[in-house]
């Protein structure tokens, strides 16, 4: 039978709209779907058929009248559990709140439900998203995240459930969110497409905090159209959500048609990262480079001189331990699953302000002498991770710990700006591959362009798991 | 003042970072900072040189910081908006 969730957003909608489908059958077959294979996954924290049905009624009755609110319009989608839910448990990967529950709805979820969507899960995460300092794959209270494509492999983190279930095929979309890897690092281990939008660019509020100053909410789906419609959705720079007073540029429409600029695409290729990653990500490396060479230029760079992880990592350190002091002086973090999350951030608890303060001025040094370089170019790229995902008996010390030399991703996150990262193959063991394209603060819609131009020239993001879901609704 | 040979801490962590030594100074006064204040939360030696490891490397990364030159001018990024409530009907004119 048919996978009922088959297809992208823009699919989705049509057949909607058609009668070929409606919210209500979409809703019952992500439910189902979510508690066969996304429990056996690990991938889900709470299912929420209640809400999920209510709201699938609704997007019914509206079109019924008429009321159409967009491409969303009935499509199911899962959130990381860290994003509040009003009266359903946000439990933020941790054993010590799985009781937690807030009257209130996160930012995002109040968009996507103006938007017609539907919520039918809280999805899995890492505990506390990482920020205790977590070594090993299995560091959360509903168990290490389990790879779509391999459930013996790590599905990354911190937005684990995300990037798992979307691969799956569980739900067309989920919401993750990103301090330094959170989407990028499960989506390419998983295959699929996720977008790391600009600081600020989509609110906060409503979302656990970990690092005030490097917190992003974006968007996980199987292709940059679909992340370019949920990322249109989500948007919202609201003062309560956002650090920066000062409106960002607005977004373009997501038409879906790929817009190159006159004279093609410049990207940036950060060819040391591509040297240093395992030989098979290399090569889909290289071949993604000869996809892009098809409707851009490429130039090799190198980033501006600069302690881009030193900074990040002293920035989130500081403000986490200030985050979770009570958390820590409560005991709570004795609850949490890792045994070295348990005393995570104690060391963090002395750390000097000066050494903070340093870090937040190299930043803004950092950040200029990074933007003076994505101004020539509409993207750098570079391997998103330089392996697969480890297996989830491997201590992350054998992989994250090596030398790794240049990364988008400390750079990017000290400095809030996007990128999106793309399948682009499988490697060892058969698992998947991506690269990223990191571009300036707020040129998202740059980084979906080139993506979907990407797309539209390979088929990587239409791969799914032989496991994936092909469950039908009750 | 100049530090003398640098040293590295845990023979058999070959991660730990080499610290100078006033940098060892700094990160065993942290430590002895987490332990008066958090000791009853370290279950035992290993908990204790967990911590003391990961110290260690946030010492190593301020030293990398400190190894950007910055002017005194160079302000850090922090968003400070002074607080004032939206204005009311009611207000009063002084």
């Amino acid at each position: 039978m048919s996978d009922p969730l088959s297809g992208g957003i823009a699919d989705l909608a049509a057949r909607i709209r058609s009668g070929a489908t409606t919210p209500t059958r979409l809703a019952e077959a992500a439910l189902a779907a979510l508690e066969a294979d996304g429990r056996r996954l690990n991938a889900v924290v709470t299912l929420t058929p209640d809400l999920a049905l209510a709201e699938a009624a609704r997007a019914e009755a509206d079109l019924a009248a008429g009321i159409d609110r967009g491409p969303l319009h009935g499509i199911p989608y899962g959130a990381k559990d860290l994003l509040a839910t009003a009266g359903i448990p946000t439990a933020w990967g941790a054993g010590p709140l799985k009781d937690q529950v807030f009257d209130h709805d996160a930012a995002v979820v109040e968009r996507l439900r103006a938007a017609g969507a539907t919520l039918v899960a809280k999805l899995a995460m890492v505990e506390i998203a990482g920020g205790f300092g977590y070594e090993q794959a299995n560091a959360s209270f509903t168990g290490p995240g389990r790879n779509a494509w391999d459930a013996d492999a790590w599905a990354g983190g911190s937005s684990s459930g995300s990037g798992a279930a979307v691969a799956a095929g569980l739900v067309p979309y989920a919401i993750g969110s990103e301090t330094w890897g959170s989407i990028t690092t499960p989506a390419a281990f998983n295959g699929i497409t996720g977008l790391r939008p600009t600081y600020g660019r989509v609110s906060r509020r409503g979302a656990m905090a970990l690092s005030w100053t490097m917190d992003k909410i974006g968007p996980m789906a199987r292709s940059a159209d679909d992340c370019g419609l949920v990322l249109a959705a989500i948007a919202d720079p609201d003062s309560a959500g956002s650090a920066r007073g000062d409106r960002p540029p607005a977004l373009g429409a997501s038409t879906q048609v790929v817009s190159a600029p006159a004279g093609g695409f410049r990207f940036g290729v950060l060819r040391a990262a591509v040297a240093a990653a395992d030989p098979a990500v290399a090569a889909n490396a290289e071949a993604a480079l000869a996809v892009l060479a098809e409707v851009g230029t490429l130039v090799d760079v190198e980033l501006p001189d600069f302690p881009y992880a030193a900074a990040a990592s002293v920035i989130v350190l500081a403000e986490a331990a200030a985050a979770f002091e009570d958390f820590i002086a409560d005991g709570l973090a004795a609850g949490l699953a890792a045994p070295e999350d348990r005393v995570g951030l104690l060391d963090a608890q002395t750390l000097p302000a000066v050494d903070y303060l340093r870090a937040l001025r190299l930043r803004r040094l950092a950040g200029c002498a990074l933007d003076a370089l994505l101004a020539r170019y509409d993207a750098i790229v570079a391997p998103t991770l330089l392996f697969v995902a480890p297996p989830l008996s491997a201590p992350f010390a054998s992989y994250f710990g090596r030398d790794a030399g240049p990364s988008l991703g400390a750079a990017g996150n000290l400095c809030g700006l996007p990128a999106i990262t793309v399948p682009t193959g499988f490697g060892d063991r058969g698992l998947p591959t991506g690269l990223e394209l990191m571009g300036r603060a707020f040129g998202e819609d740059r980084l979906l362009d080139a993506a979907r131009a990407y797309q539209a020239r390979t088929d990587w993001h239409t791969r799914r798991p032989p496991s994936a879901a092909t469950t039908t609704p009750p | 003042m100049s530090d003398p040979e640098p040293t590295r801490s845990g023979a058999t962590d070959p991660d730990a970072p080499t610290l100078s030594p006033t940098a060892r100074a700094v990160a065993d006064a942290r430590l002895a900072a987490v332990v008066a204040r958090h000791g009853h939360r370290l279950a035992d030696n290993e908990d204790r040189a967990r911590v003391g490891r990961a110290i260690e490397r946030q010492v190593d990364l301020a030293e990398q910081l400190r190894r950007v030159p910055l002017a005194n001018h160079d302000e850090p990024e922090i968003d400070f908006v002074p607080f004032r409530a939206p204005d009311t009907d009611t207000e009063t004119t002084l």
